[in-house]
């Protein structure tokens, strides 16, 4: 039953995450040309103002997606963790 | 005409060791269109023929090796007679700008058919099934048996070939599909940025010229952008219109807004320099369509100009594209730039002298105008630090560059790049989601937990 509500969870998430960050190509078309270049470049290539701005957006994207599942990782633990723990203390409790 | 064949028509194409099988879709729009073909027979100085046929255009997918999108082209031709004609120009054409980019430089290139491109390479496969070659590397054919192919076409091709159609009247040109440029409308700053992707175009356009040949259509509707190996190129597409420059054909196919003054004005009585003008003309304008914006160019320069008596276009007149482009990029820092894209549209040695004469002139135009750009120094660039990316412990270095990888990943898809990082960038927001999703959830319900049971356990003790 927690498995099937965890799973649950995480198909909500996965919806929230595509409707709070959109389509990337809603996100990164604006960059054109730079988006191409970017990812052509290799990591051990020299980074000039274009390719960072494109990483910066990127890193912003998938950073904007990780904040949204720890705000909702941190509102189910705690609903969670909340009731383990009454569960926990009152057997604790009541063994004792 | 409905489709009722399950079998696709397919194309095979074989290079030195790869082999892509074409799986050709019904195409889009059922109207063709009327295309004329003026054919020389029995060399370049034989008679001309004007060909007229039909052409419609769609799309194949690759399900073997190689490039997964393709383009492909049908022509019908009135008569078997008319095809093979037309066939053997087409023939003649795909070989030369296939030599054309055989020259470029390309250190890792495996097989003739790979880029670097300036033009895209075209295969021509006959409507009969019968086996086509280009210079004895690439060589097509449909993916049918031969009887069996006159219902496959009909089942597949357009209403428009008629029950009276024959394969021998068909013929297919097939290029790798690459990838739409999106041109900004006016840009007020010059786009220096796409210089560098047009480096082979003008070397190819250079070799193009010195083989005799010219493409004659240059225009920014006709340049596409092909990222492959790690490099992202300008190239062009649609070589319809390419011909031999000497001797030069009866008249040119060019678009009317991207002709060259000197053909406008001369159009019956043609000559090699003017040809090697018409394509450098249609070079500078998408190099500018590139840098100022589309829009543009032609709305200001390709558009006529009301102080024109004769009805020319400012594109016509060196001095006034200058004074057009100093309106638009007025900061005296871009001068140098200005003179250099200026200098071509002129009468001068650096313009129609150097624009008609038959020695190579794209690769230096483009290496002056890139000198000239680093001659454009920005004093407030200079002393600004870039932007320092935001520090995000929620997401590592290693999960942005998987993005990188993942649209790497397929080598067939390199020229859908882009399309394939939306896709990995979409998957690597989900996966960082579930991953932060997971660590914040068992770490708080854990955290609560295990907070709760000490607790209990402390009063335990303490109460005893």
């Amino acid at each position: 039953m927690l498995a099937d509500l965890l799973a649950r969870l995480r198909a909500a998430l996965r919806d929230r995450v595509a409707q709070r960050c959109g389509h990337p190509e809603d996100t990164f078309a604006a960059y054109q040309h730079k988006f191409g270049r970017w990812l052509d470049a290799g990591p051990q290539s020299p980074e000039d103002d274009e390719l960072a701005e494109v990483r910066v957006a990127v890193t912003g994207y998938l950073t904007a997606a990780a904040r949204e599942g720890r705000r909702w990782g941190t509102a189910t633990g705690v609903t969670l963790g909340g009731l383990g723990a009454v569960i926990t203390f009152v057997t604790i409790r009541a063994l004792s | 005409m409905p489709d009722t064949d399950p079998r696709p028509l397919t194309i095979d194409i074989d290079g030195f060791s790869r082999h892509a099988r074409l799986t050709v879709a019904p195409p889009g729009s059922w109207q063709p269109k009327q295309a004329g073909f003026v054919v020389t027979q029995g060399g370049p100085a034989g008679p001309a023929a004007m060909i007229d046929t039909q052409v419609v255009c769609t799309t194949a997918e690759n399900e073997s090796d190689g490039w997964r999108h393709w383009h492909v082209k049908i022509y019908r031709c009135a008569n078997g007679a008319d095809a093979d004609a037309l066939r053997g120009h087409l023939h003649r054409q795909a070989a030369a700008l296939r030599r054309v980019n055989s020259y470029l430089p390309a250190p890792r290139r495996r097989q003739a058919i790979e880029p670097p491109w300036a033009v895209v390479p075209v295969q021509v496969v006959r409507g009969d099934g019968g086996l086509e070659k280009v210079e004895g590397v690439v060589e097509t054919r449909l993916g049918v048996p031969e009887d069996d192919i006159l219902t496959r076409l009909r089942q597949h091709l357009p209403a428009w070939l008629g029950d009276a159609a024959r394969p021998e009247e068909i013929l297919f040109a097939v290029s790798p599909r690459i990838d739409e440029l999106s041109w900004e409308d006016t840009n007020a700053h010059p786009a220096t940025e796409h210089l560098e992707a047009f480096t082979t175009l003008a070397a190819g356009l250079d070799q193009l010229h010195a083989h005799g040949w010219v493409h004659c259509d240059i225009k920014p509707d006709n340049v596409c952008r092909c990222t492959y190996g790690g490099r992202t190129d300008y190239v062009l597409i649609d070589t319809d219109a390419a011909t031999r420059a000497d001797p030069p054909p009866r008249r040119v196919r060019s678009s009317p807004r991207y002709t060259y003054r000197g053909i406008r004005e001369h159009d019956d009585d043609l000559s090699p320099g003017l040809l090697y003008a018409q394509d450098r003309f249609g070079f500078l304008t998408v190099v500018l369509s590139a840098l100022a914006g589309r829009e543009w160019v032609d709305r200001v320069l390709l558009a006529e100009d009301p102080e024109d008596r004769d009805g020319g276009r400012i594109a016509d007149h060196g001095d006034r594209v200058a004074r057009a482009l100093a309106a638009l990029w007025p900061d005296d820092r871009w001068q140098p730039l200005r003179d250099v894209l200026a200098e071509p549209f002129g009468t001068g040695q650096q313009g129609q002298i150097a624009l008609e004469h038959p020695e190579p002139w794209a690769a230096g135009w483009l290496a002056r105008l890139r000198a000239a750009e680093a001659r454009c120094e920005d004093p407030v660039r200079s002393t600004v630090p870039r932007p320092a990316a935001p520090v995000s412990w929620l997401v590592s270095d290693a999960d942005v560059e998987r993005v990188r990888v993942a649209a790497r990943a397929h080598p067939a898809g390199r020229n859908q790049r882009v399309r394939l990082a939306y896709s990995a960038i979409a998957q690597g927001a989900q996966a960082a989601a579930t991953r932060q999703f997971r660590l914040a959830a068992w770490g708080w319900g854990a955290a609560l937990t295990g907070g709760a049971a000490i607790v209990a356990l402390g009063a335990f003790v303490i109460g005893r």
